[in-house]
């Protein structure tokens, strides 16, 4: 019957990458920006939605003027 | 947690997820950045070997995404389900072949089990199975996987 215990215990350890600092970095980076994209995204589609709502508004005025 | 102690954990980390998501995902380096972003982003404040579990823990729940979404793409496209497994030049060919031949899940918790020595309890959290489940699944995967290996010699 197999060993598995020794099978597994037999593999060789885990091997560190040389690029494993620099990718820590750019994680790192990456969820320090994501938040403030975030936040820009939510206020760029707010700022959209006014700009969309405006718009609607001037054409119900305007429509409303004309008859 | 700030820069230095990501860089830390990471270093000391990433080599073991690596390992463990090159036996269930098509892109290993890639999850394990992801499993870091996110460990990141939830803002956990533990400390020790129970950041670890936090990872093997977003780690499985990133793979099992994958397994899904592969599952869903074979069902439209009729590709292959079951994601490609890279081969390990380094590790046992046996081992690696037999594992080559069961389930994402079984491979996942062949692996937390066998590999990396996590105890039911700990496989039941990661895998969000119940600690009885884990319990006969293990068994069943450990029979299976012990037979293909006797098979291959």
């Amino acid at each position: 019957m197999i060993d598995l215990e020794k099978a597994f215990a037999e593999l060789p350890p885990p091997a560190p990458d040389a690029g494993d600092a620099e990718a820590a970095r750019r994680i790192w980076l990456r969820a320090r920006v994501a938040p403030i994209a975030k936040e820009r995204l939510r206020f760029a589609s707010f700022a959209l939605l006014l700009g969309a709502l405006d718009a609607i508004a001037m054409l119900l005025i305007a429509t409303a003027v004309s008859a | 947690m700030n820069e230095r102690e990501l860089e830390e954990l990471y270093c000391a980390t990433a080599p073991r997820l690596r390992r463990y998501l090159a036996r269930l995902v098509d892109d290993p380096e890639d999850v394990t950045q992801e499993t870091f972003f996110r460990y990141l982003r939830a803002g956990y404040t533990v400390t020790g070997e129970e950041r670890v579990k936090i990872l093997f823990t977003i780690a499985t729940n990133l793979a099992r995404n994958a397994w899904n979404a592969g599952r869903a793409s074979a069902r439209q496209g009729g590709a292959e389900a079951r994601p490609t497994f890279r081969p390990d030049p380094i590790d046992r060919l046996d081992l690696i072949a037999a594992l080559r031949a069961l389930s994402p899940r079984e491979r996942a918790l062949i692996w937390l089990a066998c590999a990396e020595g996590y105890a039911h309890r700990d496989v039941a959290r990661m895998m969000g199975m119940a600690q009885a489940s884990v319990r006969v699944l293990l068994f069943r995967a450990r029979r299976k996987l012990a037979r293909l290996m006797e098979r291959e010699r």
